[in-house]
């Protein structure tokens, strides 16, 4: 088979992005219930029904997101709205190039995925035409997202300019002026990705050694300093905010003219660094992002966590830790090396979750209200759960070890509640000292409480784990009778410790006898388990 | 002495909804024997192994690990038997030497486990990569890697789920050799492979299945190499 001229080669992948480009616009509408295999009349009116009342639903939200938006602006900016308007659209701007500079200099901003990548490798591409053809759907998703942003800017500043009562009134109004400021900051916004894009090339090129990129970076930033200076009122004219009027027109033209010159140069800058662009290169950096977000797109959290966690582990240093340690000892130093290395600041957060959340169940104690004994059971479900999957995950290991699963999993729990229960009780004694009242009682329901939801973190896992389905790697995660049982298992010695506060022996004792159920419930799931 | 089968099945039905996936299968691997397991793709090889092993439950027929049930002496029996499935599973956190380790200690074989491990990641080719995680190794070092899995604890019965698929010629002839010398030492091995020429080359028994039934049983001798 005869080879494909660059031009032809270029055309093919041109087609190919659009044909991605269209089958993401079909997600984004197959969630609107649009199917678009369908060519009936009726089919392309709902379309076009679907935009016009997207489109109002989201221009709507906006104006009444305005509202709070509004009054923030006021706050902040007494004395006038406009520059604080104003204010905020510049910092929106420059978070949105901070944010395409900095991730760009660390990857690629153009994303390829592993077919893209297998059609590069067999083609002879222009760099140059792949470049500027590739760069238009990232720019138009942040475009989309940061004219959104702008938009409330401009209807929150609106809002502080028309008559509240009426707002259907002067939608025009309200359209206008948001279209307009969009209008006006929407060539700085592709001004900002451009730099960013062509210092992402140059990031490539040059191994990412930074220093070599300073002098170029520092010029940029400068030039884009001055560029906005020199914008800063021809933003406020077009915007038609109050204090800016008297503007020429001559020189609205003028400034026009200057975003057009410096688009077309940086648009010639970009060609030129693209020459030496490698999109193998990119596409090796970059298809891990593309099938993050296609996982993303399908609700594929395990599978992200697994690839992101895989990725971590590449970077960490390993450290070595090598007790002589034995039988069920080795589960504990196996999960303390696992413990280790894969904490994150999502896991963090959720300890501090458990950490509020007993602080809001001491502060509560007297009402023995629902909610926080609800949060706190969700929280410790959520942390109990994931290592005890992950465990299961691993069927045939565990089904050769002369150890048993009941033993297994206790240990398998063990650093989660000891966290989970010094969190906990952080929080119960900052509770105390607050509320100057009595740490003791739900102190010493602490343990039973935690053994309640372990126990149902352990029962509704067993409950739907078969053999058959564990062997092939197919571990369910808990369910709503799971958290039923723990929100119970906790809610109700609470609410016995409220109502009979002296002496609290009746919650206590309540909180353990469930306890004791819910570890005898539990153990009774995994012995079952093991001969379904 | 009595003579003790190291594996015994009788009558041995796995059934899923109403299908026999194994069908009154029965036969038994004296000491120091290697048997293969061969039959068409869904002839019901990997379900048998999977049953063997405890990762399934049959639904009737019996097995005797070294004259004991699996059911009411697990402990013993596992302590027998090793298994390398066909994608064998490690710990996402651990590094190569770390799995290895974490097998040795759980079934309380931790002495002279650097010298055993040493020995087996070199002979594999591994020694390199041992503090790497497995999720960044090609498939037929994952694989390399679950058989040392397999390999690193005493076991009296061996059992492979096609432990031929992905590994290279070198690979090949290593374990050729590897469950040739355990033979002789007395382990006994049971491996289901499509590899024809294995057999022949383990001097092995050969059993086919097809449909969830031994058809034919062949001693070694049947096709011994000249």
């Amino acid at each position: 088979m005869p080879a494909l001229k660059k031009d032809q080669s270029i055309s093919a992948l041109g087609w190919l992005r659009c044909r991605q480009e269209v089958t993401e616009l079909r997600y984004w509408l197959s969630l609107f219930s649009y199917d678009s295999r369908d060519r009936s009349l009726t089919n392309r009116l709902y379309l076009i029904y679907l935009f016009i009342f997207v489109g109002l639903m989201v221009i709507i939200g906006l104006m009444f997101a305005a509202r709070g938006a509004s009054q923030m602006l006021m706050l902040i900016f007494p004395a006038s709205a406009a520059n604080g308007a104003l204010l905020l659209s510049l910092l929106v701007l420059s978070l949105f190039f901070i944010y395409h500079l900095g991730s760009g200099l660390f990857k690629p901003l153009l994303i390829f995925s592993h077919e893209d990548t297998q059609i590069l490798a067999q083609q002879p591409v222009n760099p140059v035409a792949l470049v500027l053809r590739w760069f238009i759907k990232p720019w138009l998703q942040s475009a989309l997202i940061f004219s959104i942003l702008q938009m409330l800017i401009a209807f929150a500043y609106a809002e502080t300019q028309l008559p509240q009562a009426n707002i259907g009134a002067f939608f025009p109004q309200y359209f206008w002026i948001g279209f307009r400021q969009v209008l006006t900051i929407l060539p700085f916004h592709l001004l900002g990705f451009l730099i960013s894009l062509i210092f992402s090339l140059l990031a490539m090129r040059k191994q990412r050694r930074f220093q070599s990129l300073l002098p170029g970076l520092a010029a940029g930033l400068l030039a884009i300093l001055l560029t906005v200076s020199a914008f800063l009122s021809p933003i406020k004219v077009l915007s038609n905010y109050p204090l800016l009027t008297g503007q020429s027109l001559m020189h609205q033209a003028l400034i026009a003219g200057a975003v057009f010159l410096c688009l077309t140069l940086c648009l010639a800058m970009l060609a030129i660094t693209a020459k030496k662009f490698d999109p193998l290169q990119a596409a090796r950096e970059t298809a891990l992002s593309h099938q993050i977000a296609d996982l993303a797109r399908y609700g594929r959290t395990d599978a992200i966590s697994l690839i992101k966690q895989q990725k971590r582990l590449g970077l960490r240093r390993v450290s070595r830790f090598l007790p002589a340690w034995q039988g069920i000892a080795a589960f504990l130093w196996k999960d303390l090396l696992t413990f280790s290395r894969q904490l994150s600041l999502t896991e963090l957060f959720r300890y501090l979750g458990v950490l509020t959340s007993a602080f809001s169940l001491q502060l509560t104690l007297q009402t023995g209200s629902l909610l926080p004994c609800a949060f706190w059971a969700y929280l410790t479900l959520r942390l109990l759960t994931p290592p005890l999957r992950e465990e299961l995950k691993q069927w045939p290991i565990l089904r050769q070890l002369p150890l048993s699963l009941t033993r297994i999993v206790a240990v398998k729990l063990a650093i989660p509640i000891l966290f989970i229960a010094v969190s906990a009780t952080i929080g119960i004694v900052l509770g105390a000292v607050v509320n100057h009242s009595a740490v003791l009682p739900l102190l010493v329901t602490l343990p039973a409480l935690i053994i309640s939801t372990a126990g149902a973190a352990v029962f509704d896992l067993f409950r739907k784990a078969k053999t058959d389905a564990l062997s092939n790697q197919i571990v369910a995660d808990w369910g709503l009778p799971g958290l039923a049982m723990a929100v119970y298992g906790i809610w109700c010695p609470i609410w016995l410790l409220s109502l009979v506060r002296f002496p609290p022996a009746l919650g206590v004792t309540a909180g353990w006898l469930f306890a004791a159920l819910a570890f005898f419930l539990a153990r009774q799931k995994v012995r079952l388990s093991v001969r379904r | 002495m009595k003579y003790i089968p190291v594996l015994q099945i009788v009558d041995l039905t796995k059934t899923y909804q109403g299908f026999k996936a194994i069908d009154e299968v029965s036969f038994e691997l004296a000491p120091g024997s290697i048997t293969v397991l061969q039959g068409p793709n869904g002839s019901g090889k990997t379900t048998l192994l999977h049953c063997i092993t405890g990762l399934l439950l049959p639904t009737s027929g019996t097995i005797l690990i070294d004259g004991l049930d699996p059911q009411t002496h697990w402990r013993e029996t596992r302590s027998t038997m090793a298994f390398v499935p066909d994608v064998p599973q490690f710990y996402l956190e651990l590094t190569a030497y770390e799995q290895l380790r974490f097998i040795a200690a759980a079934n309380n074989v931790l002495e002279g486990f650097e010298v055993r491990a040493e020995t087996l990641l070199t002979r594999y080719d591994l020694s390199q990569v041992k503090d790497g995680f497995p999720h960044h190794f090609s498939r037929g070092m994952r694989l390399k890697l679950g058989l040392l899995m397999g390999l690193i604890r005493p076991a009296k019965l061996l059992i492979l789920d096609e432990p031929t698929s992905a590994i290279d010629a070198e690979g090949r002839e290593l374990l050729i050799a590897e469950l040739a010398e355990r033979k002789s030492t007395g382990m006994s091995v049971l491996l289901s492979t499509h590899d024809t020429t294995l057999a022949q080359q383990l001097n092995a028994d050969i059993l086919t299945i097809d449909s969830g039934r031994i058809i034919r049983s062949s001693p070694a001798s049947d096709h011994a190499r000249p």
